[in-house]
């Protein structure tokens, strides 16, 4: 505002120079008001056609640093008259370029100073846009200001002083301001309506873009600190504050917030906000000075779901969850309070929430009830429900489970038993401490009987085994990023058994999980499986192990495996063929092909084989000890009988990919052709 | 005297122990290590030249079940066979550890689910220090912005740990600046076309 005091300023002092002499010329190269600094300044003051006064000023660098004006050219063109008494009126025309947000580009301006009733009036008005301030001659630091339709973009060099990060684009503001502009605080409140906002920061963190508000507010900015207050409604378009977006509805939504934003960060002391359909909350929180959320104490909230969802939970689901876009509906309500040393208490209440992230990940149906938790009181006991949970693509059946807290422990009072792929799922124990160390914050033991395999296949979209999967997990821990099974589950598959232990998986709920394990195989029946893989038929019994597996993104990455068949049984030509071939052989000529033409299968005494898998190498190796330590290479198959057959494999390292790539062919029954 | 003689002695054989090894970085090998991982998470450009193994290209991190109808055990083999298309050449260093496998697979899939995206649009580009950037954050929709930053930041934490993993994993924890150093020139010829990059003096250029 100092600029239309400023502005006032020169034309009284040219006025009074024109008023001495008719036709006056004044040139300066540049001429400094308070708080407006003019370069190349050229004035004339010259009687019109009626005889009256024209007053020019014409300035090809003008600063205003309080409006962020920086060597703007302006020129201002009109007629000044008294209007009665001592008064002055100045009625005229101002111009300039390269204005920010082309404030005042084409404007009439009319300057009504009265001594006599102690005022200061200026209107300004640009097409539908118009300003009209008023300040007070003994006071001049306080003005009043009416806005109608006025640009946001002429205060983009406001804004760009008081918060050099930010862009204001566009938006419209009309209604009242009274600026207080102290020495030392700097007060601004009103009431205005602004309505298609664009701002953005330098960094994209904090945004808005056609966003709609209404309401009264208070902006005081002390050195040390900047308080601030809204009062009102927020309507339409879209808002980012760090991690929270929000896609505001078209109706109005009420908003109270007072903060105060200081050197330690930014304090909200009250917020109420109440999009009626959607989501209601009261409550405070504060962010530290990186801008990271450290406090956030709701006292009531009430989300609404699909609503609460798509207009305000997307992106901050996203990033806890990982999950990009969730099919929801029902209701949760409650409160919760987390402090910068962890999460206090919370208790919400769940009425028929369903929600689907797609793809199977997760999915829960029919969710009701309660959990209540405090990290020091007890609570009284609650019940959680649901019709149906999937998680990795397995759907567990109904479940009722009663949790208590006992001291800021969540425990289930009594094992519950859950139906799941024909089995059942048995939770012994459930334990889950939120405010306590990574380390001890879950405590889970289950157990699996009876599960269907051919259905765990088909749920991950795997070739369907027969067989059952059981076991039992006394302790599953969650530390860091990792979910370790203590015990392990065991499969009933090819009339043998085949047992999984020392499983864990990192980044669990991330898109590409990390997988441990040992594997043991014990009594498998080889004739099932080779059935099974086309691989041609093997009969006898297998035992094997897998130690350290790896897997990445469900891929194996390392492991040292090993089977062994040492029962002796039936091998077909077709199977000695895929065995010869994983070993990187050809058939022979000479008798060898002669015995595989005429005899479709034959004895073995012992098969093994071995693979030690790091670095994208498999090492492998044969039937241990070698029963001919001298023929250069690893024994596979020992033959027994007449024809007796032997397999040797001579490959020792062989690339992974370029394995699997064999035992692809071999099952695909393309491979070398023997003659 | 005797113990002069003692000390020059001594003196003798610290001045005889002062042996020095050079361990020289293996420039060459790194970048074709760094081409080769890189080639793998970015996987072959679709407008550009056609890879030298189309044959191998690594799948979509959505097609971890395999196609019905093939026959069974390939099916299973479908599953296990590990992502990486490029295996006729081997560079020198090694690049196979479970944890520079498990880096690169998070990093592939965030390409194709977020990253490429990023680039495309010229919202991020590739810096001259081997990291991206978000580059001009107003390409980005509102809604998107979030995330992306928390994928530009989980990017930056993975390509640190990969430049680490691949050093320590030849031996020589040392060189994992150098690491990226040549992942930083690699990642820059390897952009693809309308991409961002970082020259040497940190100035934004469209390839």
């Amino acid at each position: 505002m100092a600029s239309w005091r400023g502005w006032l300023l020169a034309a009284f002092l040219l006025l009074a120079c024109g008023w001495a002499q008719a036709g006056v010329r004044m040139q300066a190269a540049s001429l400094t008001l308070p708080g407006v600094k003019l370069g190349d300044v050229r004035m004339y003051a010259s009687p019109g056609k009626d005889g009256r006064l024209q007053l020019t000023l014409d300035a090809a660098k003008v600063s205003v640093p309080a409006l962020g004006w920086n060597d703007v050219a302006l020129v201002l063109h009109g007629e000044p008259q008294t209007a009665g008494g001592s008064s002055w009126k100045f009625t005229g025309h101002v111009q300039t370029r390269h204005a920010p947000g082309g404030a005042l580009a084409d404007a009439d301006l009319v300057v009504f100073y009265d001594p006599g009733g102690g005022t200061l009036a200026v209107d300004v008005k640009q097409g539908k846009s118009s300003l009209h301030a008023l300040m007070p001659l003994d006071q001049a630091s306080h003005v009043q200001v009416m806005l109608t339709a006025l640009p946001l973009a002429w205060l983009r060099g406001v804004l760009a002083s008081a918060w050099p990060e930010g862009r204001l684009k566009g938006g419209n503001v009309a209604g009242s301001v009274a600026l207080d502009l102290a020495a030392d605080a700097t007060r601004i409140s009103g009431r205005v309506d602004v309505d298609d906002v664009d701002l953005d920061s330098k960094a994209g963190d904090i945004a808005a873009q056609k966003l709609g508000a209404q309401g009264s507010f208070r902006i005081e900015n002390a050195p040390a600190s900047t308080s601030l207050m809204f009062d009102g409604t927020l309507r339409g378009g879209q808002m980012l504050l760090g991690p929270l977006y929000a896609q505001l509805p078209s109706h109005a939504a009420n908003l109270h917030v007072s903060a105060a934003l200081g050197s330690a960060g930014i304090r909200v002391d009250s917020l109420d906000f109440d999009d009626h359909d959607a989501l209601r909350v009261s409550g405070s929180l504060g962010f530290d000075r990186k801008g990271n959320l450290d406090k956030l104490d709701l006292t009531r909230f009430a989300a609404s779901f699909p609503a609460a969802y798509t207009r305000y939970g997307t992106t901050f689901v996203q990033s806890l969850t990982g999950f990009a876009r969730l099919d929801m509906s029902g209701s949760v309500a409650g409160s919760l309070d987390f402090g910068s040393g962890g999460p206090q208490s919370f208790d919400l209440t769940a009425e028929n929430v369903s929600v689907d992230s797609h793809g199977g990940s997760f999915a829960v149906s029919g969710l009701n009830g309660k959990i209540d938790w405090h990290a020091q009181a007890s609570r009284a006991p609650t019940s959680l429900e649901w019709n149906s949970l999937a998680m990795y693509r397995i759907v567990f059946g109904p479940a009722q489970l009663r949790l208590e807290d006992s001291a800021g422990a969540l425990t289930l009072r009594k094992p519950v038993a859950v139906a799941v792929l024909g089995g059942s799922f048995n939770l012994g124990s459930f334990v889950w401490r939120p405010g306590a160390g990574k380390s001890r914050r879950l405590s889970v033991a289950f157990a699996m009987t009876n599960v269907d395999l051919p259905q765990l296949c088909k749920a991950f979209g795997w070739p369907a085994f027969e067989g059952k999967l059981g076991g039992a997990v006394p302790d599953l821990s969650y530390r860091g990023d990792e979910l370790a099974f203590a015990g392990g589950l065991s499969l009933d598959v090819f009339g043998g058994s085949v047992s999984i232990t020392d499983l864990s998986m990192l980044h669990p709920f991330g898109n590409t999980p990390e997988l441990a394990a040992n594997v043991d195989m014990q009594q498998l029946d080889m004739a099932q499986i080779t059935s099974v893989f086309d691989f041609g038929q093997i009969t006898g019994r297998v035992n094997g192990q897998v130690r350290d597996l790896k897997l990445v993104d469900w891929k194996p990455v390392a492991f040292r495996a090993d089977i062994t068949a040492n029962g002796g049984g039936k091998i077909s030509q077709h199977a000695i063929k895929s065995l010869t071939e994983v070993g990187g052989g050809g058939i022979a000529g000479g008798l060898q092909s002669l015995a595989l033409r005429v005899f479709k299968t034959f004895h073995y005494s012992r098969i093994g084989l071995s693979c030690t898998l790091s670095n994208g190498v498999c090492n492998m190796g044969g039937i241990s000890p070698d029963p001919d330590p001298n023929d250069n290479g690893y024994t596979i198959v020992e033959g027994s009988g007449l024809p007796r057959i032997t397999v040797i494999g001579h490959q020792d390292a062989v690339d992974w990919a370029t394995l699997v790539g064999r035992l692809k062919s071999a099952t695909e029954g393309n491979g070398p052709v023997i003659k | 005297m005797r113990k002069s003689v003692f000390l020059f002695a001594i003196l003798l054989a610290v001045l005889a122990g002062c042996v020095t090894i050079n361990v020289y970085f293996p420039a060459a090998a790194a970048q074709k290590a760094a081409d080769q991982v890189i080639g793998n998470i970015l996987g072959p450009d679709a407008s550009g030249p056609t890879p030298a193994s189309p044959a191998s290209v690594p799948s979509p991190p959505s097609s971890v079940i395999p196609p019905e109808g093939t026959p069974l055990a390939v099916r299973v083999l479908d599953a296990v066979i590990p992502a990486a298309y490029a295996a006729d050449t081997q560079p020198n260093l090694n690049i196979k550890t479970p944890a520079i496998q498990a880096i690169e697979a998070r990093m592939r899939d965030r390409f194709h689910s977020i990253m490429k995206g990023l680039l495309d649009s010229g919202a991020v580009g590739f810096t001259h220090n081997g990291d991206v950037a978000i580059r001009d954050a107003a390409k980005i929709p509102l809604s998107q912005r979030s995330q992306a930053t928390q994928a530009v930041a989980a990017e930056n934490a993975d390509r640190a740990k990969l430049y680490q993993q691949i050093a320590a994993a030849n031996g020589h924890p040392e060189w994992a600046q150098r690491m990226r150093e040549s992942f930083a020139k690699q990642w820059i010829s390897r952009a693809r076309a309308g991409w961002y990059y970082q020259n040497a003096s940190g100035t934004w250029q469209k390839k």
